[in-house]
């Protein structure tokens, strides 16, 4: 059972080492030689042995020291040492080698009978203990898995204990039975998060939708008042900012900026604050407003093609289903509204397209270069504050400044709620593709679209029709196929298991 | 079951302790041979130095080859230099060190005439 073992015999004189190898080779085992003390324990550190047949006196490091320093190394200290001795006159080194952890030990002119009992009851004895520490090893790995489990963040994965479950014993059945369980808990868990996660997405991407949907009903009221869209712009962004700036302050965040985030800041100001606010002047001139709104849905395949290229967030086969399903949504309420007038020409159409395309940049510069040390409230002041900055050179030189106050009329009401409704979208989307991924808040598209129609028709006192319920519920649909993009696969549970027994334990103490 | 100063019984023994190899034994003979006036040199070097610790041990290595190969007066030589380096003081060491080689010399030169391919195992 102990054949085949590594055994390392030390001993200074080459006579005996010669002996001692040809002995240890007769038994079956494999012999190496080492020919003093420093030899012998840089072997032991580079080669695993089974066990070790010591000389006591040689020169230098003698069998003694050799084994003090085995002993104080902790990889070491289990392998069996058998010291070699010369009975008649070393009674008392024998005894001096015992105490200090030699296993047992061989007299000089020994018998090969003996020399196989003593190493094969040495060896049967570390094969014992290497399979005892191999045993609490297990438990160890075991009892690791459990405090993962108990310091509440956990996947399946970070567990490891696959290799110990496949094993046939006890411990292999527990870890089985236990990673098993500990899945369960994982699916269901994962389950509940990411539904209240939808739900939450869900909801967001509605309340951004009606509150984007409202900003076009408000501008045509304002240009009714003698509004134009640059002024209308400068004066909704710099009360956008006021009030984002003002909160953040109030709560104490406003933030130390460094280079780099100034540049993601003036990016999204030149994006979102110029580029987006220029081309729907533009092309709102060009282009018929509910093939616009079409136009600008495709901003979700967009973002999804950026996410997938760039590997922000998974690119499958059932969210592009669901953005198509959303789509087939709006598309079918707005074919209901198109008015064929001959205004929109193929390049004008083109043109639009620039629309959902910096809205898809939006998200995409949102989602991944966001600076995470800065407040939302803060940072949507300061992009807002930045894009008045950008307007007002334009508004100025066209001479679209819109003059406003100090009497408060209708106009002057319009415009602030326009500047609350304007921050709180941003807020809202910023909050959306911060915790769903920028490909889920892509479609606040359709929502605002339908809530656009909703919003006119409520000011019209429209009936809403029955294509734009169905819409409602294609759009619905499409949330549920695209699921917001997962930010954890750790799972969170705020249970203590330990701190349960122990009480457990001291109520049946107290019986 | 004595030649030449060789105990044949010993030798016998250290043929059974690594398995009845006559090659083997071969190569353990030549090996001593090589060696023992190694030792005796040592011996001779410790004792110029006045290094009680390194004459021990040289004594107690040809001590231990000696028994194995079956020098047992050479072995008895050694034993009894070993011991008084353990008591800390040797009587005449010079003149024990050339008792030792003059044994040693000869010890040698009986185990070359033992013909291994005799020993063979009862």
């Amino acid at each position: 059972m102990t054949e085949g073992a590594s055994v390392l015999v030390v001993d200074d004189n080459s006579t005996n080492r010669l002996k001692m190898r040809m002995a240890v080779r007769n038994l079956g085992h494999k012999a190496e030689v080492a020919k003093d003390g420093i030899a012998a324990l840089e072997a032991l550190r580079t080669k695993p042995f089974d066990a070790v047949l010591l000389d006591i006196l040689m020169p230098g490091l003698d069998g003694f020291d050799v084994l003090r320093e085995l002993k104080a190394d902790s990889s070491l200290r289990d392998i069996p040492v058998i010291v070699i001795s010369a009975l008649d006159d070393e009674t008392e080194s024998v005894v001096k080698a015992i105490e200090l952890g030699a296993e047992d030990f061989l007299p000089k002119d020994f018998d090969p009978v003996l020399l196989n009992a003593r190493l094969g009851a040495s060896l049967t004895k570390k094969r014992y203990r290497d399979q005892e520490r191999e045993y609490f090893r297990r438990v160890e790995q075991l009892t690791e898995a459990a405090e993962v489990v108990e310091s509440g963040r956990f996947s399946p994965e970070n567990l490891e204990l696959d290799q110990l479950a496949r094993r046939d014993d006890a411990l292999g059945r527990l870890a089985a039975v236990f990673r098993g369980m500990a899945e369960e808990i994982y699916d269901r868990e994962l389950r509940l998060r990411r539904a209240v996660q939808m739900l939450q997405g869900s909801l967001l991407v509605i309340a951004v939708g009606v509150v984007w949907g409202l900003t076009p009903a408000l501008s045509r009221m304002a240009s009714g008042l003698g509004s134009n869209p640059l002024g209308l712009a400068l004066w909704v962004n710099g009360i956008a900012a006021v009030i984002c700036l003002a909160i953040a302050a109030y709560r104490g965040r406003l933030p130390k900026l460094g280079w780099k985030d100034l540049r993601f800041f003036l990016a999204w100001a030149v994006i979102a604050g110029v580029f987006q606010r220029l081309t729907t002047f533009w092309v709102t001139e060009h282009v018929e407003a509910a093939v616009l709104s079409l136009i600008v849905t495709l901003q979700g395949f967009m973002v999804f093609a950026f996410a997938a290229m760039m590997k922000l967030e998974k690119a499958t086969p059932r969210r592009l289903l669901g953005l198509l399903v959303g789509l087939i949504g709006v598309a079918a309420v707005l074919y209901t509204r198109f008015e064929v007038d001959g205004r929109s020409d193929d390049l004008w159409l083109f043109i639009a397209l620039l629309l959902p395309f910096f809205f898809a940049v939006e998200g995409i510069l949102l989602a991944s270069q966001r600076p995470e040390h800065v407040d939302l409230f803060a940072s949507v002041g300061i992009m807002m504050l930045l894009s008045a900055f950008l307007l007002a050179p334009m508004a100025i030189y066209t001479g679209d400044l819109l003059p406003l106050g100090p009497g408060i009329t209708r106009l002057e009401i319009l415009v602030l709620l326009m500047g609350i409704g304007g921050a709180s979208s941003i807020l809202l989307c910023f909050h959306l593709i911060n915790t769903s991924g920028a490909v889920f808040a892509s479609q606040s598209a359709y929502a605002m679209t339908i809530a656009g129609i909703v919003w006119g028709m409520l000011l019209l006192n429209e009936q809403l029709s029955a294509v734009a319920w169905a819409a409602v519920v294609f759009i619905l649909i499409g949330l549920y196929l695209v699921e917001p993009n997962p930010s954890d696969d750790e799972i969170i549970l705020k249970r203590d298991f330990a701190s349960k027994g122990q009480e457990g334990s001291g109520e049946g103490e107290r019986r | 079951m004595s030649m030449a100063g060789i105990d044949l019984s010993a030798l016998r023994r250290l043929l059974e302790v690594i398995g009845g190899d006559l090659e083997d034994l071969e190569e353990l003979i030549e090996d001593y041979a090589a060696n023992a006036p190694t030792l005796v040199a040592q011996m001779q070097a410790a004792d110029e130095n006045g290094d009680l610790g390194a004459l021990r041990i040289a004594a107690h290595s040809l001590k231990s080859n000696a028994q194995d190969l079956g020098a047992i007066h050479l072995s008895e030589l050694c034993a009894s230099l070993e011991q008084q380096c353990k008591e800390g003081s040797v009587s005449e060491p010079g003149s024990a060190i050339a008792t030792i080689a003059t044994e040693e010399a000869l010890a040698r030169e009986a185990l070359s005439q033992v013909k291994v391919e005799d020993l063979g195992l009862e």
